[in-house]
C-alpha cells in the first residue's frame, strides 16, 4: 500500500486492535452505544470490556442503556446486554486474530475513536463512527479539507466545474473528500489525483466493495494510496450498498472536511441531505451558482439564498483557507478580452480568453461557450454577427472542425458544440 | 433505428459494407446484390429531449442501453452521422412561402457530379464513388501531401478505424465532385470528416 507517508507512521497503520475490531464488527451495537458503554464505563480500550465479568458487563449495559430511558425500554438494554455478552464469549484470542488477519490480507486498515490516527474532524460530529475501516490513507488533520459534492445526473456544467474547483484546491494543498458517486463525486475525484493532490472517498458499502463500478479505475488509484488518498467505510468488509445508507455516509463526508462545496444539485436531492448535515456540524457551505432556469442549479442557488458562501472560482474557497492573499483576482471586463494575458488569462472560470489569428475562427470562437451545448446553425448566425458578412453552413463547418483540431473546441454530443476544457484545468 | 433490436440492425453489416448478402447452406451459397442507399434516424435517448437535461430525464444507464442498439461495427460503416435539429415554426411557414426553387440549383450539381464520376468509372464496372472498394479508394481518391498531413491530424485526434479512413476519402471525393474540383482538397477532407461526425 505505498504512499507518501513517512517511514514511521507505517507501523502504526497496519496495526489493528482486534478487541476494538471484534466489538465494532460482532457485538452488533451502534457507534452511539458504544460511546456510551465507553462513557459510563470509563474505559479506555476495548480490551478493558473483554476482561469484564459477565455481572459487570450487565449492569454497565444497563447503565449506558439506562441514560437514555426515554428512548429505549428495559427489554432491549437486556437483549443489548445479552449480545455483549455473546460476542464478548466468541471472541477468544484466536477468532479476534483471524479477525485482524483477514482484514490485513484484504489490504484494509481499521481505526477507531481509541487511535491517535482518528480523523480529529470526526469526533466532533453530533455521531461519529465508532470504528473507520480504510484503504490506502486517512485525511490528515493538518491539511485543510473540502467535501465536493453534486448531482450524479450533473450536465457538463456541473462536471466542468466540479475539476476546476477540485484541481484547483488540490493543487494548492487542499484534500479532497467526496463519495465516489457517478457525476460530480468521480470527477472530483478524478481530477484532484490529477493535479497531483490527495482525494478521499467514503463509500456506503464495504470498502472492498467498488460501487459504483463506472469509476472503478479511480477507485482503485485511491485504494492504492496515490498522493496519499483514500477510501472509507464505516461498514464492514463485504457489506453492499444500501439505500438508507448512502444519508448517513453523507454525514462522513461534511464530517471529514473544513468546507462543504455543491457544485450542482437539484432542489430535492441526496446533497441537500449532506448540506444539512454540514450544518448539523458546523462546516461552512459554499455553493456554485447556476442559471436561474436550469434545474440543476436550482439546489445551488437556494443554499446561497440561505446563506452559504457563493464559490464563483476557487479563490473564493482558497481564500478562506490561506487568507485574502490567496490571489484576489479581478474579474475582467466583459467583452474586452484585449486586457488579458493571452497565455495565462482567466475570465472566471469560463476557460482561457483567446484571440486567435484567423478571423474567421476568432469568430466561431467566441460564438461558442464553455459550458453551454450549441446546433451548427445557430454558431454560424453568431459567426454572421461577429463578422459582419454571410456565412455558408459549409464554412462554418470547415472552420469548427479546424477549431477541433486545434482542440478549442469539442463535440460531446451529436450536432452539438462548445469549448474545450482541457484536463488539469485546476493546474493553471 | 434504436427501435429495432440490436441483432436484427446487425444484420445491416454485410450488405452494407459488401453491398451483397451471403447465405450459406449445405449444398452451396447464395449470394444475394444489395446494393441501396440507407438512410436511418433515431432519437439521442429514449425520450428524445438530450442534451437537454432541463427536460430529459433518462438516467445515464438508459441512455448507453438506447445507443448500444446500435453497435460500434454498424456505426463504422454509417458515411454520415449528422444531426438534424428541430425546425422552428417560422422556419417551416417560410419554407412553405419560398417554393422549390433552391431545389433546382441542387439538382443540377448532383447531376453534374454524378456524370464526373460515371466518366471516371467508365470501363471500371461501377458507376459511383460509394461503390469503390478499399484498393480502388487507394487509387481513385489520392491526397497530395497537404491532404494526407491534414488526415493525419484529423485522424490521430480521434480513434478512425481502415473502414472509416477510407470512407472519409469517399465522402471527399463526392464533395470535390459537387463542387467541380479536380483533386480532393484539405476542406473537402474537413467537411468529410466533420459529416461523419462522432458515435
Amino acid at each position: 500500500m505505498g504512499d507518501g507517508m513517512g517511514v514511521g507512521m507505517e507501523d502504526e497503520r497496519d496495526r489493528i486492535d482486534p478487541y476494538a475490531l471484534w466489538l465494532y464488527a460482532k457485538a452488533g451495537m451502534g457507534s452511539k452505544w458504544i460511546r456510551r458503554l465507553y462513557s459510563h464505563g470509563g474505559l479506555q480500550t476495548a480490551g478493558q470490556l473483554f476482561d469484564m465479568t459477565e455481572k459487570e458487563c450487565e449492569d454497565l449495559c444497563g447503565a449506558a442503556y439506562a441514560e437514555s430511558a426515554g428512548e429505549v425500554g428495559k427489554g432491549t438494554a437486556e437483549k443489548a446486554a445479552g449480545r455483549l455478552k455473546a460476542a464478548i464469549r466468541a471472541g477468544t484470542a484466536q477468532r479476534r486474530e483471524e479477525a485482524a488477519e483477514r482484514l490485513r490480507r484484504m489490504g484494509i486498515r481499521f481505526v477507531t475513536m481509541e487511535d491517535r490516527l482518528y480523523p480529529e474532524r470526526l469526533r466532533n460530529i453530533p455521531d461519529p463512527p465508532f470504528g473507520l475501516y480504510y484503504r490506502g490513507c486517512l485525511p490528515s488533520d493538518d491539511r485543510p479539507s473540502v467535501a465536493v459534492i453534486g448531482a450524479r445526473g450533473a450536465t457538463r456544467y456541473g462536471i466542468q466545474q466540479a475539476r476546476i474547483f477540485s484541481g484547483t484546491l488540490a493543487a494548492a494543498g487542499v484534500q479532497i473528500v467526496s463519495g465516489l458517486a457517478v457525476g460530480v463525486d468521480g470527477a472530483a475525484e478524478e481530477e484532484a489525483l490529477y493535479c497531483g493532490g490527495a482525494s478521499f472517498g467514503v463509500l456506503g458499502c464495504g470498502v472492498d466493495v467498488c460501487y459504483p463500478e463506472r469509476n472503478r479505475r479511480i477507485y482503485e488509484r485511491m485504494c492504492a494510496g496515490e498522493h496519499g488518498s483514500g477510501v472509507l467505510s464505516e461498514f464492514p468488509p463485504g457489506e453492499q450498498p444500501k439505500r438508507n445508507y448512502f444519508p448517513a455516509r453523507n454525514r462522513l463526508i461534511s464530517g471529514l472536511a473544513d468546507i462543504l462545496l455543491v457544485c450542482e444539485a437539484r432542489a430535492q436531492s441526496g446533497t441537500q441531505i449532506t448540506a444539512d448535515h454540514a450544518l448539523d456540524q458546523g462546516r461552512d457551505i459554499f455553493a456554485v451558482p447556476g442559471r436561474n432556469i436550469d434545474a440543476l442549479s436550482e439546489g445551488c442557488n437556494r443554499l446561497i439564498r440561505q446563506g452559504a458562501g457563493i464559490a464563483i472560482c476557487p479563490q473564493d474557497l482558497l481564500g478562506h483557507f490561506f487568507g485574502s492573499g490567496a490571489g484576489e483576482e479581478s474579474q475582467p471586463e466583459e467583452g474586452d478580452p484585449q486586457k488579458q494575458d493571452p497565455e495565462s488569462g482567466e475570465a472566471g472560470n469560463g476557460g482561457v480568453e483567446l484571440r486567435l489569428a484567423d478571423p474567421v475562427q476568432q469568430a466561431l470562437f467566441e460564438s461558442l461557450d464553455a459550458a453551454d451545448l450549441q446546433e451548427m446553425d445557430a454558431l454560424r448566425e453568431k459567426m454572421e454577427e461577429n463578422l459582419g458578412r454571410g456565412v455558408s453552413i459549409r464554412e462554418a463547418g470547415a472552420v469548427m472542425s479546424k477549431l477541433m483540431l486545434l482542440g478549442y473546441a469539442q463535440e460531446p454530443c451529436s450536432g452539438y458544440y462548445c469549448r474545450a476544457i482541457e484536463k488539469g484545468a485546476g493546474k493553471r | 433505428m434504436p427501435e429495432f433490436s440490436r441483432t436484427t440492425l446487425d444484420l445491416l453489416r454485410q450488405p452494407l459494407e459488401e453491398r451483397e448478402i451471403r447465405i450459406t447452406r449445405n449444398y452451396g451459397t447464395y449470394r444475394f446484390p444489395a446494393r441501396f442507399l440507407l438512410v436511418g434516424a433515431g432519437n439521442p435517448c429514449p425520450c428524445g429531449y438530450y442534451p437537454d437535461l432541463n427536460r430529459c430525464r433518462c438516467s445515464e444507464k438508459e441512455r448507453r442501453r438506447y445507443r448500444q442498439h446500435l453497435s460500434g461495427p454498424l456505426m463504422d460503416r454509417m458515411d454520415m452521422r449528422i444531426h438534424v435539429r428541430v425546425t422552428g415554426v417560422e422556419e417551416m411557414q417560410a419554407g412553405a412561402a419560398a417554393g422549390p426553387s433552391r431545389s433546382e440549383a441542387v439538382r443540377k450539381r448532383v447531376e453534374a457530379a454524378a456524370e464526373r464520376q460515371l466518366y471516371r468509372y467508365r470501363g471500371a464496372g461501377i458507376r459511383f464513388n460509394a461503390e469503390l472498394d478499399a484498393e480502388g479508394t487507394e487509387r481513385w481518391c489520392r491526397l497530395n501531401a497537404e491532404g494526407e498531413r491534414c488526415m493525419r491530424d484529423l485522424c490521430g485526434r480521434s480513434t478512425v478505424s481502415a473502414r472509416g479512413y477510407h470512407r472519409i476519402l469517399r465522402i471527399a471525393r463526392t464533395i470535390a465532385d459537387l463542387d467541380g474540383a479536380e483533386e480532393i482538397r484539405t476542406e473537402d477532407l474537413m467537411e468529410a470528416f466533420r459529416l461523419r461526425g462522432t458515435e
